[in-house]
């Protein structure tokens, strides 16, 4: 069997469905992952401020802050730390509330694009290849806040219960994996973006 | 560019004007412009069978290649 012959059968192997129904299922779809991915942005603001509230001024919440930190062997009561300290965590949450927030205003727009069947537009290639970055980002950030918080946590404690967590799990390799594959597909639907309009200059 | 379009000599032939034409063969009035005018990349084989056929004409009518001096 010839290569062509091959590739016939699978176009005929494929689902019958017109160009409309499939552009109905990527609007339905994207409404209803616009509207979730907004939800998410709202509930990062709203625990970002909690938690930078309790970090600053863990009598807020005693009960939570009293086993709030813990990472790997290390268990401390967040008001125990020092308050310099706990601003040094404060930012580091803060910065990870903040990439999250990007990437999910980022795919909030990106659906919201798609629900409009703005697919090529300079716009939605320049969010999906900034989509990419930020999960990229998020999965360095998530290799490197573990080192950085257990040394805040411990600075103040003496010589020998100072702590240096190390981790490198799934969670930070699916970030930094995932994100380079948005970001190459993001070059790729501008490739496809390119073709599209040279396409649309045949009569 | 080599190919030239001469949609708008086959038009005059058949006295047809632009307008009919976009309707007849289910394109743009300002497609059919940018045909006559060359500034498109390309004209699809389902085009050109539609515009012959409403022209009664051959691909040749419409579409000259005079080469580059």
């Amino acid at each position: 069997m010839t290569s062509l012959e091959t590739t016939h059968m699978h176009r005929c192997s494929l689902p019958e469905e017109t160009r409309q129904q499939r552009l109905n299922r990527i609007r339905r779809v994207s409404t209803c992952m616009q509207w979730v991915a907004a939800f998410i942005c709202l509930l990062i603001l709203i625990t970002a401020g909690l938690v930078l509230a309790v970090v600053v001024n863990p009598a807020l919440c005693p009960d939570v802050t009293a086993t709030m930190i813990g990472l790997d062997d290390i268990k401390r009561p967040l008001g125990d730390i020092p308050l310099a300290q706990r601003m040094g965590l404060g930012v580091i949450s803060t910065l990870a509330f903040a990439i999250l927030l990007a990437v999910f205003v980022h795919v909030t727009q990106l659906f919201r694009r798609f629900r409009q069947a703005d697919f090529f537009s300079s716009d939605s290639l320049r969010r999906m290849v900034s989509l990419g970055r930020w999960l990229m980002a998020f999965g360095v950030y998530d290799i490197l806040c573990d080192p950085v918080a257990s040394i805040l946590s411990t600075l103040d404690l003496p010589k020998g219960q100072k702590s240096l967590a190390l981790s490198l799990d799934g969670t930070e390799l699916f970030f930094v994996t995932f994100g380079s594959l948005v970001l190459v597909f993001g070059w790729i639907l501008r490739e496809a973006a390119l073709i599209q309009d040279e396409n649309s200059q045949f009569i | 560019m080599p190919i030239i379009v001469e949609l708008d000599v086959m038009l005059a032939r058949r006295k047809m004007r632009s307008k009919e034409l976009a309707e007849r063969i289910g394109i743009t009035e300002q497609n059919v412009s940018l045909l006559k005018s060359g500034k498109v990349k390309g004209v699809r084989f389902e085009t050109l069978e539609k515009i012959c056929e409403a022209l009664d004409c051959q691909p040749g009518d419409i579409l000259v290649f005079k080469a580059e001096e």
